[in-house]
């Protein structure tokens, strides 16, 4: 079931892809309230347009946190039922008992 | 620019991976960069958080630590690059995975650093980086009127240094240009932090420490590797 799941979802590429989506969202939040300083009384529309962003932000960076640790929680409890040390590539040995045993 | 930092770290990251190649497949390179970006994101938060540890005790006193940590800010890159290290270092000792993966990530590690220290520069005071008074000529007014040492701009240029410097084609062993590079910025994070105005622990600020911390800890992986290598050889 887990090694289905594994071969199915790549949960690596999705872990990686939202801590980036994460510290690019809390970046872009930082700029704004940057911004918003700076254009400080500089007209309304670009007030509304930077509060607006804002939230685009928040929203950004609640739903990338929030998937980021379930997604987390997800691969560790399949990677701890799989076993960690499953299916990497390192190369099989079929023969090597039967060298082995010659050399005896 | 922080958003820049990442974007052009990972452009450069992809662009260098179509033109080099990857000593290891699409699964594990994914497998390392997810545990690197983890790392990175945990260790630069709490280090930028500890770093300013008189607040720390402050918020814990009046039972304020959790707003502390959910406040925005505090940050840093020495605290991402030690915590992204020690992920990568943890699920390759849990998988059994041995091969070095850091040299791919030197160059991009430099030009992401470097544009992010761009931001650091333009964010001013209001951003923990700034450097110590100074009355040198090229100091830089973060619009306190005080003339600052551009602790940041030092910091590029040390970057672009080590770029290029790194990534020259010399003949070396598979994870040796990440240990330089580990090394190179760390050492220079403890020599630059003196100018910079943090809270002291022991003479040194807490990112000093845990940089000295990082290059012990790569002193012990080269002697090791330096002894394995003798008794290959001897083999």
């Amino acid at each position: 079931m887990s090694e289905r799941l594994f071969d199915r979802i790549p949960f690596a590429k999705i872990v990686t892809v939202l801590a980036i989506v994460f510290g690019i969202s809390l970046g872009l939040c930082g700029a704004t309230a940057f911004l918003s300083n700076v254009v400080d009384g500089g007209g309304r529309g670009i007030m509304n347009f930077l509060i607006g962003f804002g939230v685009l932000e928040m929203i950004a960076i609640v739903l990338s946190a929030v998937g980021l640790v379930m997604t987390l929680i997800v691969f560790v409890t399949l990677l701890i039922f799989r076993g960690f040390s499953k299916k990497v590539s390192q190369p099989q040995k079929f023969f090597e008992d039967e060298d082995d045993t010659k050399n005896e | 620019m922080e958003t820049l930092a990442y974007a052009s770290g990972f452009a450069v990251f992809r662009w260098l991976r179509r033109r080099q190649g990857d000593v290891v497949s699409e699964p594990q390179r994914w497998t390392v960069l997810a545990a690197a970006a983890v790392g990175a994101l945990i260790g630069s938060r709490l280090l930028g958080i500890a770093e300013q540890w008189p607040t720390v005790i402050e918020a814990w006193r009046s039972g304020r630590l959790w707003e502390l940590l959910l406040s925005p800010g505090g940050k840093t890159i020495a605290g991402g690059l030690l915590g992204g290290w020690l992920g990568v270092v943890l699920v390759k000792k849990l998988s059994g995975f041995q091969q070095r993966t850091g040299d791919l990530l030197v160059l991009p590690l430099c030009v992401g650093i470097a544009v992010g220290r761009v931001g650091c520069l333009v964010a001013g005071l209001a951003d923990d980086t700034y450097g110590t008074p100074t009355t040198l000529p090229w100091a830089v007014n973060l619009g306190d009127g005080v003339g600052r040492h551009p602790v940041q701009v030092y910091e590029i240029l040390f970057l672009i240094l080590l770029g290029v410097v790194v990534s020259r084609k010399m003949k070396l062993p598979d994870g040796a240009r990440f240990r330089i590079f580990m090394a190179s910025y760390l050492g220079w994070r403890i020599v630059i932090d003196f100018w910079k105005p943090q809270p002291l622990i022991g003479g040194m600020n807490l990112i000093q420490w845990c940089c000295v911390v990082g290059i012990l800890f790569l002193v012990l992986d080269f002697v090791r590797g330096g002894k394995e290598r003798n008794e290959r050889a001897a083999v």
